[in-house]
């Protein structure tokens, strides 16, 4: 009697322990590596200051902006996101009214997250259809032994 | 007799502390890569499908964000596309400063802490002084707790939609679609009003959102450019 309440036990447990591991898998929401570039932006020109492999998880970027990024491998364009470092939009709101308006940034370091490709080369940025920057990518964080 | 009891005695515990760890530590088993700290407020499903938003305070109670997130999906075309978003809260501690009056959050070390959520959006929302500024930046919005809830739809509009301000003064972003250089614009939408982040610009309603924080609604154009881009989620 007691060994089959024992036995009723563990089963019990066990599905605990079964429910919470299976509720442990629904949580891994960020189990992904990304590019992370620094750069300085400067009046619509850019400049690398660093780049490296991170884990966790990076934005899409699917806003229609002025700059747009893409990830490149042999002319074929792995993926792209659009965002804009120029414009900041400043917000105050008294007596009903809002002000603040917009101030155009002339120099400011931006950090791009882009989801992690291993075929990846280049990275391209493009200022409307104008290319203004390009970097090899595929050595970032010197991880890789990827020889080009 | 006395290993019967032992049995029982053993199982019994193995249970409680079971259900203690399956309660009060979800990290233990833990075995994704995302901080341990991602929280899931308001979760419609895999994120690679839809747009995820993740939510940092500084001197504001966790149950605000709550308010924040309503006030969002409180406005068309929003409120008809709920399950098209992901609300996620990371208690991490955040350093912002002040940049032209306005809280600025925007930073590498804001930019790490987000990767640990799900992060196409990232808000802080922060207890400043009065009389400092709301911003948005790049995908960050950094929101000074004491404006108006509303301030929330409003600075999404920027960087969601890349909708303009529709008071004056202020600068049109480049693809901006809601301040029009003329009304014909504006299509079959009825409405058009005079200063649109510009004096000489027009607007396809009177008072949206984009224009004062006491209004409900980013009104019919606004939503229109809202939705499409929405379809790309």
């Amino acid at each position: 009697m007691v060994k089959k309440i024992f036995l009723d036990l563990l089963l019990i447990l066990s599905l605990i322990f079964i429910l919470k591991f299976s509720l442990g898998e629904e949580q891994q929401l960020c189990d992904g590596n990304y590019f992370l570039l620094e750069l300085r932006f400067s009046s619509g020109s850019f400049e690398l200051i660093n780049k490296s492999i991170q884990e966790g998880c990076a934005p899409d970027a699917k806003g229609n902006f002025e700059y747009k990024y893409s990830l490149v491998n042999n002319q074929t364009i792995i993926s792209s996101g659009k965002f804009n470092s120029e414009v900041l939009f400043l917000d105050d709101f008294v007596d009903g009214e809002m002000s603040g308006g917009t101030e155009l940034i002339k120099e400011q370091k931006i950090f791009l997250t882009i989801p992690y490709a291993s075929e990846a080369d280049n990275l391209e940025i493009f200022k409307q259809d104008e290319k203004v920057f390009e970097i090899k990518i595929y050595d970032a964080g010197a991880t890789s032994c990827k020889i080009k | 007799m006395e290993y019967k009891y032992l049995f029982l005695g053993g199982a019994i515990i193995l249970i409680v502390v079971g259900v203690f760890v399956f309660l009060y530590d979800p990290s233990i088993f833990y075995s994704g890569k995302e901080s341990p700290s991602c929280e899931k407020i308001f979760y419609s499903g895999n994120s690679d499908e839809k747009v995820d938003v993740v939510f940092f305070t500084r001197g504001v109670g966790k149950n605000k964000i709550q308010k924040y997130i309503d006030s969002l999906l409180g406005f068309e075309p929003f409120d008809k596309q709920k399950d098209n978003f992901n609300f996620f809260y990371l208690d991490e501690k955040i350093d912002c400063n002040i940049k032209y009056s306005a809280l600025f959050c925007y930073s590498l070390d804001l930019i790490q802490k987000s990767s640990g959520c799900p992060n196409d959006f990232i808000v802080v929302v922060s207890d400043e002084s009065d009389g400092i500024r709301s911003s948005a930046y790049m995908n960050v919005i950094s929101i000074n707790d004491k404006l108006p809830i509303s301030v929330f739809p409003h600075e999404f509009g920027h960087i969601f939609a890349n909708l303009a301000d529709e008071y004056i003064p202020a600068k049109i972003p480049f693809g901006s679609k809601n301040c029009a250089k003329n009304c014909k614009e504006f299509g079959e939408i009825v409405g058009c009003f005079q200063e649109c982040s510009e004096s000489d610009f027009f607007r396809s309603s009177e008072n949206s959102i984009m224009r004062t924080l006491n209004s409900q609604s980013y009104f019919e154009f606004n939503q229109k450019i809202i939705s499409e881009e929405l379809e790309k989620w």
